[in-house]
């Protein structure tokens, strides 16, 4: 660590300044690879709209929307004799069967979608990253032990499992994100990204920070994970996917107690008997249009992601 | 060279795999049979020409010009029966799709009549009087003799009391001893003779015990099931009943020797018993014999039940009239006549003949109401049973499909908030009574629910009319005020009882809103700690969850800390039903017999407190008048002064509020116009008219 | 191979038991038994409620049953079901399980076929807007909202054409007067089936090894004998009648199962495809002058289905959990909707039995899918 520090004093520049530069220069190059494929640019723009769209509600519920009437839970218009309404002037989407505004629930949820997606990647992230690193630099035992743990956890069927679990205790969003967290954080990623570690594992700085006297503590978190840290990335991306997708199965089974999502927004729909009404297209296809789409958005910038982390899959 | 070698093998192994597979194949002898069968399939128009003929004869109201033809009924019900068992069905595999498949497959001496549910006789030829005899309560039935099972053996005495006994000897579970041991009393039946039944009861036949209880209690054919039940008897007749008392905790550490000892002849004669319960349980009742309108004969599982005509129903071709003035009359083709509760003066309220007339139920299996009110409208049934209650949307779709008729019926249920009387301050009476001042369910009900649901004052359903009391919602004294009042009066009710506010509620006459209240006070002087209202979730029930919404919100705006706690139904099993430790909760009940409203006992009484007997009285209400009230309502044998007491017990409850009724719902049954009713208005829809299968007459069109 | 075999048994036997202790516990715990559910009534007294408890054996410690549980399962008793008292769970799998498999086996052999020659083909056309166009299908099929898909598809086929049935397994009208159970026919739909895909898998393998000439006789004659095999031995029995019922109930769902996987294999295969093209070999095929479509199919598309091989295993392995969703919603009485009901109430034995056949399911899916590689990649070999 010491001598560590002693380099930089040398070159008269702060680390975080080369660090900084470092990033910045790798995020151009990055960017610029990214940017030349059009179907992330695509899935970049569909999240950037959900975020705009989350971001107008609670600005539209201060400005021009009544909240006795346009509150996504408890609102209710009065002057619509008859609920579900179809779209109109007054309600863009129309009305549920309990009177309420679907824009302003279909904005309101996506805040949450978004919360979920990406507490349950941070915590894969977090989790897989760090076994994955800990995993590859010990080997052995440790090795054996999580790799077996991860084998487990593989099989583990994801969502009968969430349905036992919504049995068994109320599932809010965040008890929910944290099971889907760590469920994909200890398994198949996980493994991905050990394979990764074991690359990195035998690079010459790697050797070097361990000749220089690096604790192994100082070397996983400060060699190994950072180097890491765009492969985890990637797969961050596809979590979000399955996070917002098992919401929204688990919402429509009637299983959580989230008290608005998309995925409760078509449990709505059912419970009242117009699952299979296709007058009533709009309350049922705003919001399954909204889970394709933003599953689809994140995954579409995870593989473009993984075009500019993958070598192998560049064009030239 | 090669090359023919592999196609020599591949020749082989074709060969091998079409021997194989002409192995799988059933003999030629069977492939004929078979061919035979579809062209049976295809003649179908044939049998049904078969069934008119019979139609005919037992159909003395006017035919259309055109005669009409009847084919088979179909009906769609959502989820599978448990099993074909009855007394598995009365014991643990009860659910309510086994009940549309086995409806009238056992016989009863007595019965309910349609529309009135009136005690009548069915089996029985008359309805006895009971008398004493020393100690003990005597009632002696006649039975009719001409009657059958569907094999045509005749219906005795003997099914009676082996029914009755084996239900008693083998301590039969869940639904059986309300039939064998109704309250605890102990009943003993004997066969005078082949047509005579004896009951001995060591107290008085009260309501409960004779009329909802042993009277309509099912009766099996002792020919089909004796050698099962003798199986049974094998585990428990060499086993004794312990002399010593049942200990009270066998995993207790420190047991002396005697109290092991009591346990493990307790244990021995648990299992025996719980063997003996088992075999009955788990026995084929493949090709048992039936009493009533359809034999089940065929389940083909995730998919249909089907059920076929009973030749030999002994009730088919009765004509039942009912008349305004309560008359019950049956008419029985042999030529008996029975007539009760009056001079057949009035109106004819019902008149029809009983069936079967369709020469099969057919009940489709779909695996959710979306499925089965689509297939309702799309034509693939006639009518769907729904228990879970009909939504809008269903309706309207289903309405759309050609010649539906809709018919609405008073469910037989409440849905009620709960306090919990065992805490302060629910078990404060003002707090209950400002709570019943703010809710205003018609506020919820018409304007949030649009009427789905329909408000409720009384403990009673207002579709039971002859139990139901008229005068606790006529003279309810908060119905109909508006939110300024019910503010007003909530906050006058609890200053007068000591409350106090630091900054009491008021109204705002310009936002027409309240301004809510802060710093409430008990009449204790602390301040109100914070309440939950249990209840299930908007996705379980979204009508319970808007109640539970607005109920908590109102509360509020009083300045007490309520919240609402909107759960999964197991998470509210436990606090309400079995720890009896919660605030409120908002649940409902289904109420179960209409004749008998024995839950007043069940939910109120003192002495079926949750936290102490595990019983169903989950607000611990405990108040002597109630349960003095209740006693005589159990215990009396006369009709007319059980409903002065039902309605006395209403109006206390309504006082009292252990809990406040928020709102039943109405059944909603779906039926295409083909299928003939003999009535369609009866509490809680078409499914609980008792005839609703065997005397449906489905006209093909 | 066979010390392989041998540790990888043990191996998943270990992860098994790990698995059922982990669900077992977590069932368990749910608040409120079945007990409590089945005796929720009124005019049952509570002393029912306890004995019912000990009937079932729910008055045990947690530990102390699921012992008996893993006791019992080994010697092949999986216990009654709560919910349906006294139906032994073994006979419910036995009746729900084969509707599952062969609804997902159909539709996963049907889109890897399809999947994999598409993407083969997209691969080899990078560019343009053929491959954005597909990689948008791709990814729409892949990460739609699974129950509304299957909604859209039964609005399309059963209501807006009106061409299939809209769910459920069979029509009751027709089966009336069956002479034998709806499953007794499914069985023998799956047996015939399977003995017609072995003549076509082994006809088809053969053709590869014999001279150009009679490798076209040999094919048409491996797709007709079973073809005309099949009809011959349906009429015949008289059960064609029942089996078609029965298929004209599958397309719909087996059409949407099969278009959801499709996307997922299809991207697969492409990506893979891409990555296996930068390898030299591929290079060497081509600068021999061999023609393209040999570097694709023989050079490139047999490595590239070694991560596709591995896709479709998994998939085959978690069709049970996305079973819950497509069977809800089509009425399909199989082995998914059987596990969400039963989870619900907490009968356990139903539970923990259909779980433990989809732990077992995955499990032998891994297995088959390790020794698929060693087929598939020459470089593998187990020891």
């Amino acid at each position: 660590m010491a001598e560590a520090t002693a380099t930089t004093e040398h070159v008269y520049v702060p680390l975080w300044r080369v660090r900084l530069s470092l990033f910045w220069k790798s995020l151009r190059t990055n960017w610029a690879m990214f940017s030349e494929n059009p179907i992330g640019l695509i899935g970049l723009g569909v999240i950037l709209f959900f975020a705009l769209f989350a971001l107008a509600h609670p600005i539209l519920m201060n400005t021009i929307w009544e909240p006795r009437v346009y509150d996504p839970i408890s609102g209710y218009d009065m002057e619509i004799p008859f609920h579900p309404s179809p779209p109109s002037a007054r309600h863009l989407l129309g009305t549920d069967p309990l009177g309420r505004d679907i824009l302003s629930q279909l904005m309101y949820s996506t805040r949450y979608e978004f919360a979920l997606g990406i507490l349950s990647a941070v915590v894969t992230v977090v989790i897989a990253t760090t076994i994955g690193a800990v995993s590859a630099y010990y080997g052995g035992i440790i090795d054996t032990i999580l790799m077996r743990l991860a084998d487990l956890v593989i099989m583990v069927p994801f969502l009968p499992i969430l349905i036992v679990l919504s049995a068994l205790t109320d599932v809010g969003m965040i008890e929910l994100a944290l099971v889907i967290g760590l469920l994909s954080g200890f398994g198949g990623t996980t493994i991905i990204i050990k394979s990764q570690a074991l690359t990195i594992k035998v690079k010459p700085f790697i050797e070097a920070a361990r000749v220089a006297g690096g604790s192994d503590f100082h070397i996983i978190f400060r060699h190994m994970i950072p180097n890491l840290l765009p492969i985890s990335l990637l797969y961050m991306m596809f979590v979000v996917t399955g996070a917002i997708f098992s919401e929204a199965v688990l919402s429509y089974f009637g299983l959580t107690t989230i008290q608005m999502s998309w995925g409760i927004m078509i449990n709505t729909t059912q419970l009242f008997g117009y699952l299979l009404r296709f007058d009533t297209w709009y309350l049922l296809i705003p919001a399954s249009l909204a889970i394709t789409l933003l599953c689809a958005a994140f995954y579409l910038v995870g593989r473009a992601l993984d075009e500019v982390v993958n070598p192998r899959l560049r064009r030239r | 060279m090669l090359a023919r070698k592999w196609l020599t093998l591949w020749a082989l192994v074709l060969i091998a795999s079409v021997v194989l597979s002409a192995c799988a194949q059933p003999t030629p002898q069977v492939i004929k049979e078979t061919v035979v069968v579809t062209q049976v399939v295809e003649k179908e128009g044939e049998k049904v020409v078969e069934t008119k003929i019979v139609e005919k004869v037992v159909t003395p109201t006017p035919e259309p010009p055109k005669e009409a033809e009847i084919g088979p009924y179909r009906i769609g019900i959502f989820e599978e029966p448990v099993s074909l068992n009855y007394w598995n069905y009365l014991g643990p595999g009860s659910s309510v799709w086994t009940s549309y498949v086995l409806t009238g497959y056992a016989a009863s001496l007595f019965g309910l009549a349609d529309k009135t549910f009136a005690f009548v006789p069915v089996l029985a030829k008359d309805i006895p009087e009971p008398r004493k005899e020393g100690d003990l309560w005597v009632i002696e039935v006649e039975m009719v003799d001409n009657a059958t099972w569907s094999d045509g053996e005749p219906i005795t005495a003997q099914d009676v009391v082996f029914t009755h006994n084996t239900c008693k000897d083998l301590q039969l579970t869940q639904n059986w001893p309300n039939s064998c041991a109704p309250l605890g009393a102990d009943v003993t039946a004997e066969a005078v003779d082949d047509f005579t039944v004896r009951y001995t009861f060591n107290v008085t036949p009260s309501l409960g015990i004779w009329n909802a209880g042993v009277a309509l209690a099912p009766i099996l054919p002792k020919h089909f099931w004796e050698p099962v039940v003798k199986e049974a008897y094998s585990y428990i007749e060499a086993v004794e009943k312990p002399d010593v008392e049942r200990p009270e905790d066998c995993e207790a550490e420190d047991l002396s020797d005697e109290e092991k000892a009591a346990c493990e002849a307790w244990a021995a004669y648990d299992e025996a018993f719980e063997n003996a319960r088992k075999t009955l349980y788990e026995a084929d009742a493949t090709g048992s014999p039936v009493f009533g309108g359809f034999i089940t004969d065929k389940w083909e599982p995730g998919a249909f039940v089907q059920r076929s005509q009973n030749p030999n129903y002994y009730f088919k071709g009765a004509e039942i009239i009912e008349y305004s003035d309560g008359t019950w009359v049956q008419k029985l083709p042999d030529g008996t006549v029975r007539q009760y509760y009056g001079e057949a003066t009035g109106d004819v309220t019902l008149d029809y003949v009983s069936g079967p007339y369709a020469p099969n139920v057919i009940l489709s299996i779909y695996g959710s109401q979306d499925a089965a009110f689509l297939a309702l409208a799309n034509g693939e049934v006639d009518y769907v049973l729904n228990p879970l209650g009909l939504s809008r949307g269903l309706r309207e779709k289903a309405m759309q499909g050609e010649g539906i008729v809709a018919y609405d019926n008073p469910d037989y249920g409440m849905f009620y908030l709960a306090f919990n009387m065992r805490k302060y301050p629910m078990s404060e009476y003002e707090f209950r009574q400002a709570f019943d001042i703010i809710i205003d369910k018609e506020f919820v009900i018409n304007n949030v629910l649009q009427g789905v649901v329909y408000p409720m004052y009384s403990t009673m359903p207002p579709g039971n009319g002859f139990w139901y009391n008229p005068a606790v919602e006529e003279n309810h004294p908060y119905k109909g005020l508006s939110r300024e009042e019910r503010i007003n009066l909530a906050v006058q009710v609890l200053k007068e009882a000591g409350w106090t506010w630091e900054k009491e509620p008021q109204w705002d006459p310009d936002a027409s809103d309240v301004i809510p209240g802060e710093g409430l006070r008990m009449p204790n002087g602390e301040l109100m700690p914070e309440v939950t209202i249990l209840g299930p979730g908007p996705a379980y029930d979204p009508i319970r969850a808007t109640f539970n919404q607005w109920i908590s919100e109102w509360a509020r705006e009083l300045g007490m800390p309520v919240k609402s706690e909107l759960t999964g139904f197991n998470n509210i099993l436990g606090p309400v039903f079995i720890n009896a430790d919660f605030d409120m909760y908002i649940l409902g009940w289904s109420l179960g017999n209409p004749a008998f409203p024995d839950y007043y006992e069940a939910f109120w009484a003192s002495w079926n407190d949750t936290a102490t007997s595990g019983n169903y009285n989950t607000p611990g209400f405990n108040n002597p008048e109630y349960d003095d009230l209740v006693n005589k309502f159990m215990s009396t044998t006369d009709i007319e002064e059980a409903r002065q007491l039902c309605f006395q017990m209403q109006e206390l409850l309504a006082d009292q509020r252990p809990y406040i009724p928020l709102f039943y719902k109405r059944v909603t049954d779906l039926i295409r116009n083909n299928i003939e009713l003999p009535y369609t208005e009866v509490l809680g829809g078409i499914v609980d008219a008792a005839g609703f299968q065997t005397d449906a007459k489905p006209l093909v069109k | 191979m066979w010390r392989f075999l041998g540790r990888r048994f043990v191996q998943m036997l270990i992860t098994l038991l790990l698995f059922q202790a982990v669900t077992y516990f977590l069932i368990d715990a749910q608040p409120g038994d079945i007990a409590d559910l089945l005796t929720l009534d009124p005019n049952i007294p509570p002393a029912e409620r306890e004995r019912l408890r000990a009937q079932l054996g729910l008055d045990r410690p947690p530990a102390e049953r699921f012992i008996t549980y893993i006791g019992n399962f080994y010697r092949g008793n999986l216990g009654v079901s709560f919910q349906e008292y006294p139906r032994p769970v073994i006979d419910i799998i036995k009746e729900r399980l084969p509707r599952t498999v062969v609804l997902f086996l159909t539709a996963s052999i049907l889109s890897f076929w399809t999947g994999f020659v598409t993407g083969k083909i997209l691969a080899w056309r990078r560019g343009g807007w053929i491959e954005y166009a597909s990689t948008i299908t791709g990814v729409t099929l892949y990460t739609v909202f699974t129950p509304w898909f299957a909604l859209m598809m039964i609005w399309l086929f059963a209501v807006a054409l009106n061409w299939l049935p809209a769910g459920k397994f069979l029509d009751p009208l027709k089966w009336l007067d069956a002479p034998i159970s709806a499953n007794a026919v499914f069985a023998r739909m799956i047996w015939s089936s399977f003995f017609a895909l072995v003549i076509v898998f082994v006809g088809f393998w053969f053709s590869n090894r014999v001279p150009r000439r009679q490798r076209l006789v040999l094919r048409a004659a491996s797709l007709l004998v079973p073809l005309v095999g099949m009809l011959l031995y349906w009429r015949l029995s008289g059960l064609g009648f029942y089996a078609w019922d029965i298929a004209r109930h599958l397309i719909l769902p087996v059409l949407t199962v099969t278009l959801i996987a499709y996307g997922g294999t299809m991207l697969l295969t492409r990506t893979s495809m891409l990555e296996t093209l930068r390898e030299d070999y591929v290079l060497t095929a081509r600068a021999k002058g061999l023609p393209d479509k040999v570097v694709r199919d023989k050079h490139v598309a047999r490595n590239a289905l070694l991560p596709v091989w591995t896709g479709l295993v998994f998939s085959l392995g978690n069709s049970v959990s996305g079973g819950i969703i497509t069977e809800t919603i089509f009425s399909w009485p199989g082995i998914g909707l059987t596990l969400l009901n039963s989870a619900l109430v907490a009968d356990i034995p139903v539970a923990m039995g259909t779980l433990t056949v989809v732990g077992v399911m995955t499990l032998i899916s891994h297995l088959i899918a390790d020794i698929g590689y060693a087929f598939l990649d020459p470089r593998i070999r187990y020891h």
